[in-house]
């Protein structure tokens, strides 16, 4: 969550040197036609600028026949590629099959614009067997020793309340669009697609994205009111990309090589005690992040992209404190290490004591969750002191697979 | 629609309604506007562009130039609805298309207020004799297959329900508690049938949620599960699967044995009244219903069953799922050669996912019936929606199977 940002923060140094500020167009969008390249060496969906809304879900497979996944995986490809196109799921889906027959296409999508839609696909532990989420599984479709090593569920974080039935899954589809109804139709029509062999074990709403992807999008803000994924890294900055993100050769054995060139998913669902923080007084919510809320800065800093200094003190006392968000989270103290964030706000609405719903459903792709995204969500769970506000309540973790030449679908290196 | 029966069927109403778009499916343009008789309708005058029509798809399009709200009616022999439109507002317009086979006089009416028996005027109809759209010979024949076993299952239901009052009026509730499944399988079997009586189903299978908090009366099955077994505390709040509070009060307050009887009586009446509809000579089940059927019947499950709402007093739910799946893979049964024909595959499929369902259910066996559904855990509910929901599905594709020519 917050704590990635703040892995990203150091970035600062890099960072701050880019804040000049390049405008990189949307390269994903060479028709300006609002359609990102559904094909390509990675999966769109990743460092794709981030859209504005999200719909994630994860699904278990209920069959125990490996055809009939993979004629799954098949169907979805053709119908993921049309969408992400703003064309339905198949030519006259909607309303051209006559009168007899359901629509292939459930329609509430026609008229609208691809939105920058993409699909993002990926696959859980227990699909390939038995896991910590789904410890009686069998190696049900032979892809056990296919299994790349780094695809373990998450492990327990001290102070989360994690809900199985909204956590783990055995595939997961990432879809991204700037129209909500746009990422929710194509949800729902893969769904639906996949009745039978496949069944959602949970899915998230998400709006205003937490972090930015590319440099011409500003710092968006968190539900706390604070700039987030100030530091993310950036589509264009390749090796750090090679370095942090995209799994290498060298990354796994022959068995497991279809996950060269992909990356690890790690979704968590955030829940924030909004109505305590409010009562918060500005500044404790500035020291337990460690910036001020207006600019951004890191406290003793100026600008947003200025790099923290973690020994200015004031009467004796650092200005950010040891726990603060960004003093536990900063690379500078994690070795450098970084991910890339691209999580989304949530608000499902109230709870039965008037409280909001609210949140973070915090997405990070890296290219060994164990020695990122875990090292650093342990810390985060255990120093940091933004975790009294915080309660993670679903956890999931997917290997995301490189991307599709055509001709491909979905998983294909995977299965052949 | 005051004109039909007390026991209105929704099939006949769905078959002018449904049978119209067919025949323009196949052979014309559905836009209703062209070529449609222009009707005026204003508070005291139903005005029609031309008394005149040949047989065929006859549109009307009605403007509305009074000041209460209207409805337009087409009636063939006997008053029968062959086509309406409702609650066409002032200085709107409402559309519809009747499906005018033979030759003669026919009916129209404006009907401004909606009430009464409208203003009538006259429709000669010339040209020749057209042939009713319809489904394929071979559906028909199907269909009529279907409606003997719909016959019988009713009079095993009269027959069982009669039991079940007797022991319910006659003190032995014991007995009517171990009947209470049973009996209702009957009717679950021909749901989709039964549910077309608009009137008589509700009267039947009603729930504590269609009174309105108690503002309607309760009757029929429901009525009696709760008097059979009633709220305890502990069940009683307002989460998903609970007693209503409102229900559990009036439970208390109305379940007496006087009232009771009165319900039992009313239940058997009304099952006999099903009896009497289902066996006269003319009785239609509309073939789009029929065709849908399986899937109608599997997606009663998928709606409410698997939450636990039907038999929410008694926990019989097991019973009712059983017997939605028997009366779906009857209606498939008679279709089976149609769909083999056409979609040998698509066969194949629904007779392995009835069995997958079939023995999902059969692991919740408990004697000659079933364990009570509060011992259902969440993941076997998870597991059994699925299957269903995977049955649903492939069922979704028989009408389009078997309706095409």
């Amino acid at each position: 969550m917050l704590g990635a940002m703040g892995v990203g923060l150091t970035a600062a140094g890099v960072a701050g040197g880019f804040a000049g500020g390049m405008a990189v167009g949307r390269d994903e969008d060479p028709g300006g036609d609002q359609t990102v390249p559904f094909r390509g060496e990675r999966q769109a969906g990743i460092v794709t600028a981030a859209q504005d809304r999200l719909h994630f879900a994860a699904f278990d497979v209920v069959t125990d026949s490996r055809d009939e996944l993979v004629e799954l995986l098949q169907k979805w490809t053709v119908a993921a590629e049309r969408m992400t196109r703003g064309e339905e799921t198949e030519p006259d889906g909607a309303v051209g099959l006559g009168d007899y027959t359901p629509p292939a296409d459930t329609g509430e999508a026609l008229g609208l614009k691809p939105a920058h839609l993409t699909l993002t696909i990926g696959f859980g532990p227990g699909l390939f067997g038995p896991s910590a989420a789904y410890p009686d599984r069998k190696d049900r479709f032979g892809i056990g020793a296919r299994k790349p090593a780094g695809l373990t569920d998450l492990p327990a974080f001290a102070a989360e309340k994690i809900e199985p039935l909204r956590s783990y899954g055995d595939i997961c589809i990432q879809a991204c669009a700037d129209d909500p109804q746009v990422a929710v139709h194509a949800v729902r029509n893969l769904a639906r697609i996949g009745v039978g062999v496949v069944s959602v074990r949970w899915s998230q709403l998400g709006f205003g994205r937490t972090s930015s992807t590319t440099r011409d999008q500003d710092t968006p803000r968190n539900l706390f009111g604070f700039k987030d994924g100030t530091a993310n890294i950036r589509s264009d900055e390749k090796d750090v990309l090679d370095q942090w993100v995209w799994v290498q050769p060298e990354d796994n054995p022959a068995a497991a090589q279809w996950m060269t060139g992909g990356t690890y998913l790690a979704a968590r669902r955030i829940r924030m005690d909004i109505e305590p923080w409010d009562r918060a007084n500005l500044l404790e919510q500035e020291q337990i992040i460690g910036r001020t809320k207006g600019e951004g800065a890191p406290l003793g800093q100026e600008k947003e992209f200025d790099d923290p200094d973690f020994q200015v003190t004031s009467g004796g006392v650092p200005l950010i404190y040891k726990d603060a968000h960004i003093a536990v989270t900063n690379p500078k103290n994690r070795d450098g290490v970084r991910i890339l964030r691209r999580g989304y706000n949530f608000t499902d609405g109230s709870d039965g004591f008037g409280h909001l719903d609210a949140g973070l459903f915090f997405i990070a792709f890296n290219r060994d969750s164990h020695k990122q995204f875990i090292p650093m969500q342990h810390d985060v769970s255990r120093k940091d002191a933004l975790t009294e506000y915080l309660i993670p309540n679903a956890s999931a973790h997917f290997a995301i697979p490189p991307g599709l030449k055509d001709g491909e679908y979905w998983g294909q290196h995977l299965f052949s | 629609m005051p004109q039909l029966s007390d026991y209105l069927r929704t099939g006949v109403v769905l078959g002018v309604a449904v049978a119209t778009p067919l025949a323009l499916a196949a052979c014309e343009s559905k836009s209703a506007s062209e070529g449609a008789i222009g009707v005026t309708s204003t508070n005291d005058e139903c005005t029609l562009e031309t008394n005149e029509a040949t047989t065929g798809a006859v549109k009307f399009e009605v403007t509305n130039n009074g000041s209460k709200v209207t409805e337009f009616y087409v009636y063939g022999k006997n008053n029968r609805v062959l086509g309406e439109v409702e609650n066409i507002g002032p200085g709107l317009k409402g559309r519809v298309t009747a499906e005018i086979t033979e030759p003669g006089t026919y009916e129209v009416a404006c009907k401004p207020g909606m009430v009464g028996t409208g203003i009538r005027q006259e429709l000669k109809v010339t040209g020749e004799v057209k042939e009713k759209t319809q489904a394929p010979a071979d559906v028909e024949a199907a269909k009529q297959n279907y409606l003997s076993y719909v016959r019988k299952q009713v009079d095993g239901l009269v027959a069982q329900t009669e039991t079940f009052v007797g022991h319910v009026k006659g003190g032995d509730l014991d007995a009517a508690r171990a009947e209470f499944g049973q009996t209702r399988t009957f009717y679950e079997r021909i749901e989709p049938v039964a549910e077309s009586f608009q009137d008589l189903d509700p009267a039947v299978d009603m729930r504590w949620d269609d009174t309105e908090d108690g503002a309607q009366p309760f009757t029929g099955f429901h009525r009696l599960e709760r008097y059979l077994w009633p709220p305890k505390a502990d069940e009683v709040g307002d989460a998903p699967g609970q007693i209503a509070p409102a229900d559990a009060a009036d439970a208390k307050k109305s379940d007496t044995k006087e009232n009771i009887d009165k319900a039992g009586d009313e239940l058997l009446a009304n099952v006999k009244r099903l009896q009497t509809e289902v066996n006269k000579p003319d009785f239609d089940f509309e073939t789009q219903l029929f065709v849908q059927g399986p899937q109608a019947l599997i997606d009663e499950i998928a709606a409410t069953k698997v939450g636990g709402e039907e038999d929410r007093y008694s926990h019989t739910d097991l019973w009712d799922f059983a017997a939605n799946v028997d009366g779906a893979e009857t209606l498939i049964a008679s279709l089976q050669p149609v769909i083999s024909q056409h979609d040998q595959a698509l066969m194949d499929k629904i007779t392995a996912q009835f069995a997958d369902v079939r023995s999902a259910i059969e692991t919740l066996r408990e004697g000659d019936g079933y364990i009570t559904y509060d011992q259902v855990p969440e993941a076997k509910r998870k597991e059994l929606s699925d299957k269903i929901d995977a049955l649903s599905a492939t069922l979704s594709k028989v009408p389009g199977i078997v309706m095409q020519k």
